[in-house]
């Protein structure tokens, strides 16, 4: 097996990155070392290093120095399913601490063919514009008339403009005024939290387009054709079939009859309305249709139809994407039970281009906040459907109160007072998504320590508490280790890139994604390669953290979490002592000092350069 | 006395319920027997979730929403829910 193709060029990459200077429009083509692309992979693996390897881990993320980077990996464009996958990885405006998201479909596949591994922007447009890249020319036009347009409006008016073969990821009004938890969209899909949109807003640059004819060549294309065959097959299986049958849905009313469904800012773990929010119910009351990523095999998306406003009457132009995470934010933790305000609220999200996880989390925060009498906005109250969406439009524009929303809620706190921090649903700045992490613990380390912040993707330790054996109100120092193997294998995911929801169809991951690497790079991994790999990205992360000014007294979780119990559930209370001795077997089990600092001679054990 | 199944995700779209009971004697009765016990009662259920006694891959039953198990011969007693869900948490 070899890594090299007979014209010298590598098997499932490029080896190249592209530079962008979008002041000047100036770009350069930077060479990968073979050895790298093995050492990080690709999407956040090889962001991280990339941004480390430009130095921009001091630099405030929406300074025009900041460095914005979509990264693609080895499988996509290969046969795999699920594969059509990009990274958009930057320093995060919201938490000042690296930030990878991830989106999906044709913008993955057109990006790659570009020639590059990696897209990385720089600088700052002296006036709106977009910037299209087609192989390895680069053409950066001024696009005021787009300024102010949705993401879809804006994706649809550049199909138009520039033609179907370019592929387009955009930024809604939220990404231009900065919202600091603003997404990147392509396809109705969102590269969602943490901020990238700023980023980009803050470069003056609507979109970035992509078209390409370079398609790197496979090691082995009919091993892998038959491989990819079999995987499509196990994903047509019970593993996945929630997604197909409910989306990602599914578990709102199961996680709702465990207290750990978040509602009205994580005072309670169960929703009186939740069966109004259930897919089980919407599927009876809205026409749904189903779509699918491109090249993915599942299709757990689930589109519903909206009614008309003020009236029960569907509205047949109206329809949007719903997630259990959409569901959640804008639904109970909002204390909001009517469907349709929040499906409206969901939609103007992605509409906008915000992140609906820090959007739930900032505007029910504030609805506490004015509960308790500490913030003097008397319209915003838990459970007012119009309100919800009143402060969803306002964030998005930076209008009124909305501009303080716009900023998160840890910096709403700081500003309100009060000790509220106490109780905004944030770590690291990053909102906290729909696990209780009083009644799934595990889960709850997961989100003190992943270097994005609060975060069920990086982390996914709710596996642990939902298994056979768990002890979801008990965490003990054992916990670390199932925890550090959840995060070790969502980096796995996030940097071939893989959907998560296939993880349940592979019996020993790092063994299967070795052999998909063998066949596409010709590299000779195994599975001990790939679970050291892990650990090298999730500590490559850690230590753009520590260059950013991190600080132990982050990994841990609001004073609510270790101070109260559920209000509904008793037993939903978590030890502050227990959560420190977990914290400790966390760092432990990385490698890492009893503070959580990397030691210069881990750093190099793992390849990292320093 | 009867033990309460709850039916979650997939497992409740198969029966067509959220709900289904088992009777149980003071010992308490196995998994193992709820299962063929609700074969009987939702053959649907048992064709996606179960096989031969057990749950398959991919499906969990948890006790109160408290433990959570998949060993067939574990008991459960009269009083008890029992939760059927699909395994996989993440969304």
């Amino acid at each position: 097996m070899t890594a090299v193709t007979n014209n010298g060029s590598l098997y499932g990459n490029h080896g190249r990155y592209l530079r962008i200077d979008v002041d000047s429009g100036s770009s350069q083509a930077e060479t990968i070392n073979p050895i790298t692309l093995r050492k990080f992979l690709g999407g956040s693996g090889l962001g991280t290093y990339l941004l480390l390897r430009e130095g921009v881990a001091e630099i405030e993320p929406l300074a025009p120095e900041a460095v914005l980077a979509f990264v693609f990996s080895p499988l996509v464009g290969s046969p795999l399913t699920t594969s059509a996958k990009f990274a958009v990885v930057s320093k995060s405006p919201l938490t000042n601490r690296l930030n990878d998201s991830l989106a999906s479909s044709r913008f993955a596949l057109e990006g790659k063919k570009t020639g590059f591994d990696a897209i990385l922007l720089r600088g700052k447009a002296d006036q709106p514009s977009v910037v299209l890249i087609q192989d390895g020319q680069i053409t950066i036009e001024p696009a005021a008339d787009l300024w102010g347009l949705s993401c879809p409006e804006t994706e649809q008016l550049l199909k138009q403009r520039y033609g179907p073969d370019y592929q387009a990821a955009v930024i809604g009004p939220a990404g231009e005024n900065q919202v600091r938890f603003a997404t990147i969209s392509h396809d109705g899909r969102h590269a969602g939290r943490g901020g990238s949109g700023a980023v980009l807003g803050s470069k003056n640059i609507k979109a970035v387009l992509v078209r390409g004819t370079c398609r790197a060549q496979w090691s082995q294309p009919e091993d892998l054709v038959e491989l990819a065959k079999q995987i499509s097959e196990k994903s047509f299986g019970s593993a996945t079939a929630k997604y197909r049958e409910l989306g990602t849905a599914a578990n709102l009313l199961l996680l709702n009859r465990l207290n750990a469904l978040p509602t009205r800012n994580f005072q309670q773990g169960s929703f009186e309305q939740a069966i109004e929010l259930s897919p089980e119910k919407l599927n009876v009351t809205r026409n749904k249709t189903r779509a699918s990523c491109a090249a993915c095999t599942i299709g757990c998306e689930h589109i519903y139809g909206i009614s008309k406003e003020n009236s029960a009457e569907a509205d047949d132009q109206s329809a949007t994407r719903l997630e259990y995470e959409n569901l959640f934010a804008l639904g109970s933790l909002c204390g909001v039970g009517a469907s349709d305000d929040v499906l409206r609220a969901s939609q103007r999200c992605d509409e906008l281009g915000l992140d609906t996880i820090s959007a739930g989390g900032t505007i029910a925060f504030a609805m506490e906040c004015v509960e308790r009498g500490a913030w003097d906005v008397p319209w915003l109250q838990f459970g007012d459907g119009k309100a919800l969406l009143q402060a969803i439009e306002w964030i998005g524009k930076r209008h009124d109160v909305g501009n303080l929303l716009a900023e998160g809620s840890r910096r709403l706190a700081a500003e309100i007072g009060q000790q509220t921090i106490k109780f905004a649903p944030q770590v690291k700045g990053l909102e906290i998504p729909g696990y209780e992490p009083r009644a799934l613990q595990t889960m709850g380390l997961g989100f003190a320590v992943a270097a994005r912040g609060a975060d069920h993707n990086r982390s996914s330790a709710y596996e642990v508490d939902i298994a056979e054996g768990s002890q979801r109100h008990d965490l003990k120092p054992s916990a670390a280790a199932q925890a550090v193997e959840t995060e070790n294998r969502a980096a796995i995911m996030d940097s071939l890139i893989l959907c998560k929801f296939l993880r349940g169809i592979f019996a020993d991951l790092y063994a299967e994604a070795a052999e998909m690497l063998q066949m596409v790079t010709g590299w000779d991994v195994d599975a001990k390669e790939m679970e050291e790999t892990a650990q090298r990205i999730v500590t490559a992360k850690k230590w753009f953290n520590v260059k950013a000014g991190w600080k132990p007294e982050e990994d841990t979780l609001p004073e609510r979490f270790l101070q109260e119990s559920l209000a509904d559930d008793d037993q939903a209370h978590m030890s502050e002592r227990d959560f420190k001795a977990a914290i400790l077997a966390y760092y432990r089990c990385r490698g890492w000092s009893d503070e959580g600092w990397i030691e210069t001679g881990h750093l190099e054990e793992l390849g990292i350069d320093k | 006395m009867n033990i309460r199944v709850e039916l979650y995700g997939i497992p409740r779209q198969r029966a067509g319920t959220e709900l289904l009971h088992v009777s149980a004697g003071r010992d308490g009765v196995s998994l193992s027997q709820i299962l063929k016990e609700l074969t009987r009662q939702s053959p649907e259920l048992a064709a996606t979730c179960f096989d031969h006694g057990s749950l398959r891959s991919g499906y969990l039953a948890s006790i109160d929403g408290e433990t959570f198990v998949t060993d067939p011969q574990t008991i459960v007693l009269p009083g008890q829910s029992l939760l059927l869900l699909s395994a996989d948490v993440g969304g």
